[in-house]
């Protein structure tokens, strides 16, 4: 696509994000596109996400960094911020987004998000409630989870 | 809700409809990349004729004209937009959406930058404006055939108008055949021509998209255009780096100082501020522009002096008794109808209707802050 016309910031991020990652995130961009990056992110310790290895997707808009990446996880989880698609619900991925902000600050708030989820302000609405009628219940649920599709394999 | 719909797949690679390959995990059969994504569709029952079948995977039915009309006037891309818009008239059917190239040399990035996003604002609220006037028109037409008729008229057609949108690009393609279907009616004038094609949830997914996908959806408006004038120009003294680019200031050099005194190229921050009245690094706000859509804010909220108070920390920016409050998106009772999930925005929406300013700094400044 439009690696000629690629944006310095861009290519300075991407350098920083390859050769200082931050810790329990991998970011690499597609040799095809160099907007689209192809990103793995470490369940945070003392989450249910703990152990799993998520892979997510991130896309740089034409616009960026005037407006948010596009983010997805691609890997199944179970988060009550987390639709079932993968996309997530992250205020500085919509009316928060700030230029300021990098494509290494918005993975490590997506790693922050899985050590917090937040059902009062869900995407996931069944896993919300769940969240909120059990939380106990639903911890397990996501380890399981995370067993099953985030074990790295 | 998601009983509801039908799946359907998106390769965002190749920007078309596939059906995906599901090995370990799910696959675009052309370029083997697993950036396929769902793509939802809202199977009320005026659609129930419609299913996965009648996709066509990889027909070459004509790409509908509109699609990319709607599309240029919304994305602002390259030079073709503009002729897009005066060829509408002669329906010519071929032009396929092709303005997602970059078509701009490095040098004159910013200004073009700058002006493609004011242009996009402008064109923004127009093609919604446009949009939200062609679906009271549809609401009324269907309401006065009956929603019995009007599903005949579907099946009569027996056309299902697909509206394919890449999140990531942009790209709209309305797939359905526009040659025919004008067997119907009464109204034979453009409206009617357009809404005929974009009756069903095609219509909420585009206007759905296309608001989303508007930068201008979220967050503060555009700054006020005197509050940016106002932006003292100051010499860099020390080793800074502008926040926006990520570049070094040179020593010496000028740079656009915000209230708030947060320093950035100009080149950088002008084109924010005529999204955004925000400073990109605490978010303090200056005044924020009366332009663009314009809502009551005291009608349409109901509650300024709340909202004011909840704002509290609101810079100084307020000489003239204006102030930007947040608003109801205007076109929101536009998905009101939508069958298709609008889960992408729940918080966003959420937020909204909070302050702007409170607790803007809640949740990133950590990460902001790791730089």
């Amino acid at each position: 696509m439009a690696n000629s016309n690629l944006p310095r910031r861009i290519i300075k991020e991407t350098q920083r994000l390859l050769s200082e990652p931050a810790p329990g995130i991998s970011a690499s961009p597609s040799e095809e596109n160099m907007r689209y990056f192809n990103v793995m992110i470490l369940g945070p310790t003392q989450s249910p996400y703990e152990g799993g290895v998520f892979k997510l997707e991130l896309f740089l808009p034409e616009e960026y960094p005037m407006a948010a990446p596009k983010v997805r996880f691609l890997t199944k989880i179970y988060h009550p911020n987390i639709d079932k698609l993968g996309r997530i619900c992250l205020d500085i991925l919509k009316d928060k987004w700030s230029p300021a902000l990098q494509i290494r600050t918005v993975l490590l708030s997506i790693q922050a998000l899985l050590s917090a989820p937040n059902p009062d302000d869900p995407l996931s609405e069944n896993i919300a409630k769940h969240w909120k009628a059990n939380e106990a219940e639903a911890v397990e649920t996501a380890k399981e989870w995370t067993n099953l599709y985030a074990s790295g394999a | 809700m998601d009983e509801a719909m039908v799946s359907r797949y998106w390769c965002h690679m190749c920007s078309q409809i596939v059906n995906p390959l599901i090995e370990v995990e799910m696959k675009c059969p052309f370029c083997q990349s697993g950036f396929v994504e769902e793509m939802y569709t809202a199977t009320g029952e005026n659609h129930e004729t419609e299913t996965e079948t009648d996709i066509g995977l990889g027909s070459d039915r004509a790409l509908s004209l509109w699609a990319p009309i709607l599309l240029s006037m919304m994305g602002g891309g390259g030079d073709g937009t503009r002729h897009r818009l005066s060829r509408r008239e002669s329906g010519g059917g071929d032009e396929e959406e092709e303005n997602e190239e970059p078509q701009r040399g490095e040098s004159e990035q910013d200004g073009e930058l700058e002006s493609i996003l004011r242009r996009r604002r402008r064109n923004s609220a127009a093609i919604l404006q446009l949009l939200h006037s062609l679906r009271s028109w549809i609401m009324s037409e269907i309401e006065n055939s009956g929603n019995e008729s009007e599903r005949e008229r579907e099946r009569d057609h027996n056309q299902e108008r697909v509206i394919l949108i890449n999140p990531f690009n942009q790209a709209i393609i309305l797939q359905g055949s526009i040659g025919q279907s004008q067997s119907q009616n009464q109204n034979q004038s453009i409206p009617g021509t357009l809404g005929d094609y974009l009756v069903g949830p095609g219509l909420e997914l585009l206007l759905q998209h296309l608001a989303e996908n508007d930068p201008n959806r979220y967050g503060t408006p555009p700054a006020k255009k005197e509050a940016v004038e106002a932006m003292p120009t100051v010499t860099i003294g020390e080793n800074l780096q502008c926040s926006v680019c990520l570049e070094d200031f040179e020593i010496g050099s000028g740079a656009k100082e915000m209230p708030c005194k947060h320093k950035f190229h100009e080149g950088c921050i002008l084109p924010w501020l005529e999204l955004h009245s925000s400073c990109p690094v605490c978010r303090c706000q200056i005044p924020g522009a009366e332009d663009g859509p314009k809502v009551d804010v005291e009608d349409a909220s109901g509650n300024r002096t709340d909202s004011n108070a909840a704002g509290g920390e609101r810079g100084e920016g307020d000489e003239n008794g204006r102030s930007w409050l947040p608003i109801p998106w205007p076109f929101s009772g536009l998905f009101s109808l939508s069958g298709t999930p609008n889960v992408g925005n729940s918080l966003s929406s959420a937020s909204e209707s909070a302050t702007s300013a409170s607790g803007a700094n809640n949740n990133n400044n950590n990460s902001a802050d790791e730089n």
